[in-house]
């Protein structure tokens, strides 16, 4: 896995190499065959020489028997036996020629001559009997090779006609043969002459391939020498050096060295160059990242390739981590700190709360006493005493009594937060239900009519909300005005809570007293006008506070108020 | 077979350390129609003391009824509800849980260690006097209880 990019590049590097290697194969074989090419001219070119240079040494030979057939001379020679003048003419002429040796045969190819000259080596030689049978009327020109003790003998023959007859249209008067060794001395000359290395040898000799040829740059020939029957006699090999060829494959096999040395170079710069910019920074990089060290990455850092960018990147990313982490750390220590104190402040709150509670309930014991005898002094001695002592009991049992409300409406008011329950759904329409009989009396006695639209289910301490209704409801019937009250409670969904609404047509509430109402013990009113301790709305704003809800008023004096509170919905999380 | 028809008079041990609370007692019994004999232990120490009839309480009376504050010193009330309704002997003797305490656990606790009933003491003295007759005319008149030996 992490060494993907490693392993492709070298893939890449594999395909390039043999790419080139590809290209190279191609390159020489364009070069092979442009050599091929080259060679096959050059062949032709060498064999067309040759042809042209045995045709012109054949000429001189060919022109004797020609120049000497259409001659009486010779045609009375043939007649007359006359060695003398065949000596003159036919032996004096035979360098002229460069032949080595003639004969003059009658038509009936008897002998009538042969030249006895220096060539030692043909010394008793005649024609056989084969090529002799060759010469028959019917030919005029004769041209094959015989194998003689002094190397292949070129022979040449002609009939001979009168010098009248130069068509050679009359019957022949006999046969003018001369032959010319094919000697070293004779090849040598060939040789030179063509400028290539020649030798005589039997047929189907060694042969240079061809291939051979075209990178040796030399170039073969061969010519046979073929008998009157077209069986070989002797082979002439000549070999020629092709400069242009071998000059060509020299630099050919150069030029493909210098390609692939240079191929491979580049291969091995391009292999470096990726090992040094690509791999190396790669794998530092991801040696970095894994083992999370940024300072490995050492000079990468200042380089001025994406990789110098990368290397940077990831040291900012070290030190980002790094800030991070600690800024994490940070994080959860104050948010440590935030819930210890959170814990703290509801510790606190709880801890008031219980306090509350104790107070009050342990107010009430001594406060029992004090009451109870205050009533046991009114009820044994009322009238016994003066009617001072009268007095001061009853403002006594007056005062203990108020007292004793007081503490009972803030028990009540505490135990909202200590005697509360867990919310759960309650379906609102039964809760104010029963809130509504528990103030079946006050509604019977006020002639009030309650109604309400359809209430929806909510998250809440359902003894809770009972007694929320009960005292905004109750409170809504207290504070009546001059009609007979009329109360109405709705509820609209409202940011995903449920605010409640409790209408009623009573005195309203002056806006200056808006937030004064919801305070323990604050009342607008006497004693005389509206009795009760102004614990009512005090508890409504605990209970609705507690549900993590808001309450509020809106009224007009004469008119009638409004109080609206909210309540979490059901199924959805409650404060 | 239980009461005053036979001319003794019942016998009630009021268990309450508040002394306040027990003159009011007296107080409210002086006003009720039937005659007693009321006792009264200062402690759940005592007042076992005094069922047992042990030490100074040797000639203790058996009580018809016991009146029980919850809350006291020495020995919890509610260790002696146990006690007594475990005691084979004492168990059959009615016991009025009557304390200053209205919540739902005591209630729910002491009924379940077999209390005959649980009764919050009136703030109003009025009120008091009138349970405190109510006791006396329930538990003393109307209900049958178990004749001691």
């Amino acid at each position: 896995m992490m060494h993907k990019t490693q392993t492709r590049l070298l893939l890449i590097l594999l395909i390039a190499i043999g790419a080139v290697a590809g290209g190279l194969v191609l390159f020489q074989r364009s070069e092979r065959g442009r050599i091929h090419r080259l060679f096959l001219q050059r062949t032709q070119e060498e064999n067309a020489t040759l042809d042209k240079l045995l045709e012109l040494k054949g000429a001189s030979l060919e022109m004797f028997t020609v120049d000497y057939t259409y001659w009486d001379d010779m045609v009375r020679c043939i007649k007359e036996k006359d060695i003398a003048w065949a000596d003159e003419n036919i032996a004096q002429a035979l360098g002229t020629y460069k032949a080595q040796v003639a004969w003059v045969y009658r038509p009936d190819r008897s002998l009538v001559y042969s030249t006895r000259d220096d060539e030692k080596s043909l010394a008793g030689f005649n024609l056989p009997e084969e090529a002799l049978a060759q010469l028959t009327p019917a030919g005029r020109f004769w041209h094959f090779f015989v194998p003689s003790p002094g190397g292949p003998l070129e022979i040449r023959a002609a009939t001979v006609h009168p010098s009248s007859d130069p068509d050679r249209k009359t019957p022949p008067q006999g046969y003018f043969v001369v032959g010319r060794l094919w000697n070293q001395a004779y090849v040598a000359e060939l040789a030179r002459l063509s400028g290539s290395t020649m030798q005589m040898g039997a047929r189907g000799e060694k042969r240079e391939a061809r291939d051979e040829g075209e990178r040796s740059g030399i170039i073969a020939m061969e010519r046979t020498l073929e008998g009157w029957d077209r069986t070989p006699v002797a082979v002439l090999g000549a070999q020629m050096i092709s400069y242009t060829v071998q000059e060509y494959n020299r630099s050919s096999t150069q030029q493909f060295g210098m390609l692939i040395l240079f191929a491979a170079l580049t291969i091995a710069l391009i292999s470096i160059a990726l090992v040094f910019y690509v791999t190396r920074p790669l794998s530092l990089l991801s040696r970095s990242l894994s083992t999370e060290k940024p300072e490995m990455l050492g000079k990468l850092r200042h380089d001025k390739s994406e990789f110098g960018l990368l290397g940077r990147l990831v040291t900012r990313f070290f030190e980002q981590k790094v800030e991070l982490v600690k800024e994490i750390a940070e994080r959860k220590l104050a948010m440590a700190a935030l819930a210890a104190k959170d814990e703290e402040l509801q510790r606190s709150n709880t801890e008031l709360e219980q306090f509350a509670y104790v107070a009050s309930h342990d107010l009430q014991e001594p406060l029992r006493m004090v009451g109870s005898y205050t009533q046991l002094l009114s009820r044994r001695y009322k009238g016994k005493l003066d009617a001072d002592a009268d007095e001061f009991i009853a403002f006594a049992v007056d005062g203990v009594t108020r007292m004793q409300r007081l503490i009972n409406d803030l028990l009540q008011y505490s135990r909202v937060g200590t005697k509360g329950r867990e919310p759960e759904p309650t379906d609102s329409t039964v809760v104010l239900e029963r809130a509504l009989a528990n103030l079946g009396m006050a509604i019977e006695d006020n002639k009030a009519t309650v109604t309400h639209d359809p209430l929806p289910v909510v998250m809440a301490d359902d003894r809770q909300l009972e007694q929320l209704f009960q005292n905004l409801v109750g409170n809504a019937i207290k504070f009546h005005g001059v009609e007979p009250p009329r109360i109405h409670i709705r509820a609209e969904r409202s940011n995903g809570c449920w605010m409640f609404a409790v209408k009623d047509n009573g005195i309203g509430i002056e806006p200056q007293y808006f937030d004064r109402i919801f305070q323990v013990f604050q009342r607008l009113h006497t004693m005389k006008e509206y009795p009760g301790t102004g614990i009512g709305l005090a508890v409504c704003k605990k209970i609705v506070e507690r549900h993590g809800g808001r309450i509020w008023v809106e009224s007009e004096p004469g008119k009638g108020t409004s109080f609206q509170f909210t309540m979490p919905a059901a199924g959805k999380g409650q404060s | 077979m239980n009461q005053d028809k036979n001319g003794r008079p019942v016998e009630i041990l009021l268990v309450e350390d508040n002394p306040g609370d027990v003159r009011l007692t007296q107080e409210a019994l002086k006003e009720a129609k039937v005659r007693n004999n009321l006792s009264v232990a200062g402690d759940g120490v005592e007042a076992m003391a005094f069922l047992h009839r042990k030490g100074s309480y040797a000639t203790a009376p058996r009580p018809d009824i016991i009146l029980l504050d919850l809350n006291l010193p020495r020995k919890d009330g509610r260790q002696v509800l146990a006690e007594v309704k475990a005691d084979p002997d004492l168990r059959r003797i009615p016991v009025v849980i009557l304390t200053t305490s209205k919540a739902e656990e005591d209630i729910l606790k002491t009924y379940d260690l077999h209390a005959n009933c649980f009764i919050t003491k009136p703030v109003d003295f009025e009120q008091f006097i009138k349970v405190i007759q109510s006791i006396e005319g329930f538990w003393l008149t109307i209900v049958q209880l178990p004749g001691t030996n």
